[in-house]
């Protein structure tokens, strides 16, 4: 990263002016032009695009279908821009809910009673232990397939790794000397999370945000792909779903089938993964006192 | 009763053959005629699950399970092609349909040597009807009196029954006496007890890895052609269709998916043999929810349904075009083609009539509300899904809403028949669905499907009452002869055709694919596939 600077303080500061910095900001681009590609279909495609029939089945890509039609003969650049939409949707409710969540979650295991704290700690390693995945196509499986029960799935189901490094980060906070110093002074929690802590503890729900869009782009296109999301709408990991059930793999289609949603999930992943990672670098405290 | 019949998986299979035996010609044939390979000294077969000790009252599935346990365990009779010829029984002599006698073949012996007698008959249709348990169980409560003399059995029913034969005899599993008269629980039958007098001898079963059956090599009646059948158990589709590729297995039990079908026919050491699944898969309506509750509503909405365009572009044109009328057209039971009633100007006129006027987002309103539905369809069936979304599109070209929600088929269940019992309702709109073959080819199933009575109708799913209809049902379900019951059954057909409480959309073809250089024996037998004695045994009945 920058050079190394002597006084931490004045690293801290340096960094967080320059937010993003290389990295973060190829990794914004990167996401700017995939939502520009989900506003695009959201907004300027007709209503039913990726979803009426508009050739022959299995058409190869030409003028008119760029990357030709699958196997009822719709086109596939459509689904494709369509499907964007559906997934950063997705992703980006199922994160501002996990990340309200998780700062509620992680702030009362933080500042509340000791009772509440251990209560929720270890309900959290409860949830740890459990593996994601398997939970995810379970609860799939008998809650059903619609959008907003996926969307509550995942938001339930992600909270708890960053509830656990936020409530790290109230602890943190709350042991600072400035904030140490108002609390002896008589200032109420209210006050000292408004006040003093705030600043600090903001920040911080950037890369949570960031980093669970990026985990529910892959959860959503696993279950997909697993026939467990809603396979008559069009979302990337449907279409690799509608690829398998075809069998495409063992044809040439997959390139143009398989290959645009694949290389589109794979960028989006990147695009958040550079961008969350080059936040939280320069925002958790943690990270910045162990350089 | 979903996906090929749950609760008709029992017997659905072998009970299916049976009744299938009248079914004219629809793909009775055997298909590939095998260049060469006529016998073999191994097979190995692909199942998905495991199949218990293969006794007729163990097996979890009544295809393929069942299909195995007919393998060890002879019947009295067998479905050959489109007649029921005896096995056990020399023949089959009736005069009434009410009285069957039956003479046995002679030199019959049991797998552990003893010799079959007519005692064992008795014995095993008293058995049946005191253990009707597990998938595939037999009912034999028609049968009001059983006796041997000499070495002929006789059987009288309570009533004529034309079907008796395909239904029970071509069914009933052969229990021998001496080993199966101390059994109390019979789900917990060992393979000890998987004695029969059948083609094949069960050698060695696990149910991690699955079976070996080996000929048995005192079959009195035929030549058996292979002589040791493996069964493996791969549940993975498409694993297993990988070891049919390179040779692991020699046939999968599984139907090949259409789109890979192409790809597998133009391999040169692999063979398929296709035959009518008889199988139907509906759109249903609920009869019991505006404004599903006016025929003039649901025969326009058929109207509008083209299940060719289904046929052709979700089954890649491997499936047979839904018969209005329900009843397959290959079927002994079939009034003859009708013809589909789509006509998609004729759907619209027809909702014009009924002044269902399009608002302003095109979607029609009748009775002040917009004809905007909930179209249910089972997650994991990808033909019931492409359907779903095609017929989302062709009912927008008349104007009417359809909003799909793909859920897992015990919820989807839960909708349409909550707890397998029609009478406690139904919450749904439209709902993709599929009943298995058993209940297209018996007339008494047919009959559970459309009586307004929930006891008479207890696979009345859709909530259809009409008395004409109902009366339709009692002249055909009174039928004694054969004859009477399919000229019964068209009558009935044009009913259900005017009627239209669901729709018919398809029914799908069966491909099997097997490796022709191993053994190329196979041939498709109605209702039981390829997996089937005919297909193993040279018989000299």
């Amino acid at each position: 990263m920058s050079a190394a600077t002597t006084a931490p303080e004045v690293v801290a500061r340096t960094r967080r002016h320059d937010l993003l910095g290389r990295q973060g900001g190829v990794g914004t681009v990167l996401l700017s032009l995939i939502v520009a590609t989900a506003a695009y279909g959201f907004f300027f495609l007709p209503d039913g695009a990726g979803k009426k029939r508009v050739g022959q089945p299995y058409e190869a890509p030409s003028g008119a279908h760029p990357l030709g039609t699958d196997d009822l003969g719709r086109d596939l650049l459509n689904q494709l821009l369509v499907g964007a939409g559906t997934s950063l949707t997705l992703a980006f409710i199922v994160a501002a809910v996990t990340t309200v969540l998780a700062a509620i979650i992680g702030g009362l295991a933080g500042i509340g009673p000791r009772w509440l704290s251990a209560t929720i700690m270890r309900g959290i390693d409860v949830m740890l232990v459990l593996p994601e995945l398997v939970l995810f196509i379970l609860a799939a499986t008998f809650l059903g397939q619609s959008f907003g029960i996926r969307a509550a799935i995942l938001a339930l189901i992600l909270w708890p790794v960053p509830a656990r490094v936020l409530r790290a980060a109230v602890l943190t906070t709350w042991s600072r000397a400035h904030v140490e110093a108002a609390r002896a002074m008589g200032a109420g929690q209210a006050w000292l999370l408004a006040r003093h802590a705030s600043y600090l503890l903001g920040p911080l729900l950037v890369p949570v945000f960031v980093r669970t869009a990026m985990r529910v782009i892959i959860y959503d296109a696993t279950l997909s792909f697993l026939g467990l999301g809603d396979p008559t709408m069009p979302s990337w990991g449907t279409t690799l779903y509608w690829v398998q059930v075809n069998g495409v793999f063992l044809s040439d289609a997959w390139l143009w089938w398989a290959g645009p949603p694949g290389l589109a999930i794979t960028l989006t992943v990147v695009a958040l993964a550079l961008i969350g990672t080059s936040i939280e670098d320069r925002l958790n405290p943690n990270l910045q006192e162990s350089r | 009763m979903q996906f090929q019949g749950r609760k008709f998986a029992t017997s659905s299979v072998a009970v299916l053959a049976l009744i299938l035996s009248a079914c004219g010609g629809g793909g009775a044939a055997p298909t590939q005629p095998g260049a060469g390979k006529d016998t073999a000294e191994s097979v190995t077969i692909a199942i998905a699950s495991d199949e218990g000790t293969l006794t007729p009252f163990t097996n979890q599935t009544g295809y393929p399970g069942n299909n195995l346990v007919k393998l060890i365990f002879d019947t009295l009779a067998v479905v050959e092609g489109d007649e029921v010829v005896g096995l056990l029984a020399e023949e089959i002599e009736t005069e009434d349909n009410q009285t069957y006698s039956l003479p046995l073949r002679e030199g019959v012996t049991w797998h552990d040597g003893e010799e079959l007698t007519a005692d064992d008959i008795v014995f095993s249709v008293e058995f049946h009807r005191d253990n009707a348990e597990g998938d595939s169980a037999v009912d034999v409560s028609m049968i009001e009196d059983v006796s041997a003399n000499g070495s002929t059995v006789t059987m009288v029913l309570d009533q004529p029954d034309p079907e008796f034969p395909r239904m029970v005899l071509a069914d009933m599993a052969i229990l021998p006496e001496h080993l199966w008269a101390g059994v109390k629980k019979v789900g917990e039958a060992g393979t000890d007890l998987a004695i029969g007098t059948g083609p094949y001898v069960l050698d060695n079963y696990d149910n991690a890895s699955g079976y070996t059956l080996t000929a048995n090599p005192d079959y009195a009646l035929g030549e058996v052609k292979v002589d040791t059948i493996e069964v493996a158990i791969i549940p993975e589709e498409s694993t297993q269709f990988a070891a049919l590729r390179t040779g692991e297995i020699d046939i999968s039990t599984r139907i090949v998916p259409p789109q890979q079908l192409e790809q597998l026919q133009s391999e040169s050491n692999i063979g398929i043999v296709e035959g009518t699944e008889y199988a139907a898969t509906l759109l249903l309506f609920n009869n019991g929810r505006p404004p599903f509750d006016d025929p003039a509503v649901r025969r326009a909405l058929t109207q509008a349904i083209d299940t060719e365009d289904l046929v052709d572009t979700a089954l890649l044109g491997s499936g047979t075009l839904g018969s209005p009328g329900f009843i397959h057209p290959a079927s002994p039971m079939a009034a003859g083609d009708s013809g589909s009633p789509y006509d998609v100007d004729a759907a619209n006129a027809a909702l014009d009539e009924l002044g269902a006027k399009p608002g302003s987002d095109g979607v029609r309103v009748l009775d002040g509300e917009p004809m905007s539905y909930e179209l249910l369809v089972q997650s994991t069936s990808t033909d019931r899904l492409r359907s779903a979304e095609l017929i989302r599109e062709m009912l927008s070209e008349v104007g009417v809403e359809v909003k799909i929600s793909s859920m897992e088929s015990d919820s989807l269940d839960a909708k349409v028949w909550p707890d397998y019992d029609v009478a406690q309702g139904r919450n749904y709109d439209m709902s993709m669905w599929g009943w298995s073959a058993p209940v297209m080819l018996s007339s008494g199933l047919i009959a559970q499907l459309l009586y307004s009575d929930p006891v008479k109708g207890p696979l009345n799913v859709v909530g259809f009452s009409d008395p004409d209809t109902d009366a339709a049902l009692d002249a055909l379900t009174s039928e004694e002869t054969l004859d009477g019951r399919i000229a019964a059954a068209a009558d009935l057909e044009g009913q259900v055709a005017e009627q239209a409480p669901w729709v018919t959309l398809y029914y799908r073809d069966g491909a099997y694919a097997f490796r022709s250089d191993t053994y190329s024996g196979w041939t498709w037998q109605d209702g039981k596939s390829a997996l089937h004695g005919f297909s193993l045994v040279d018989y000299d009945l």
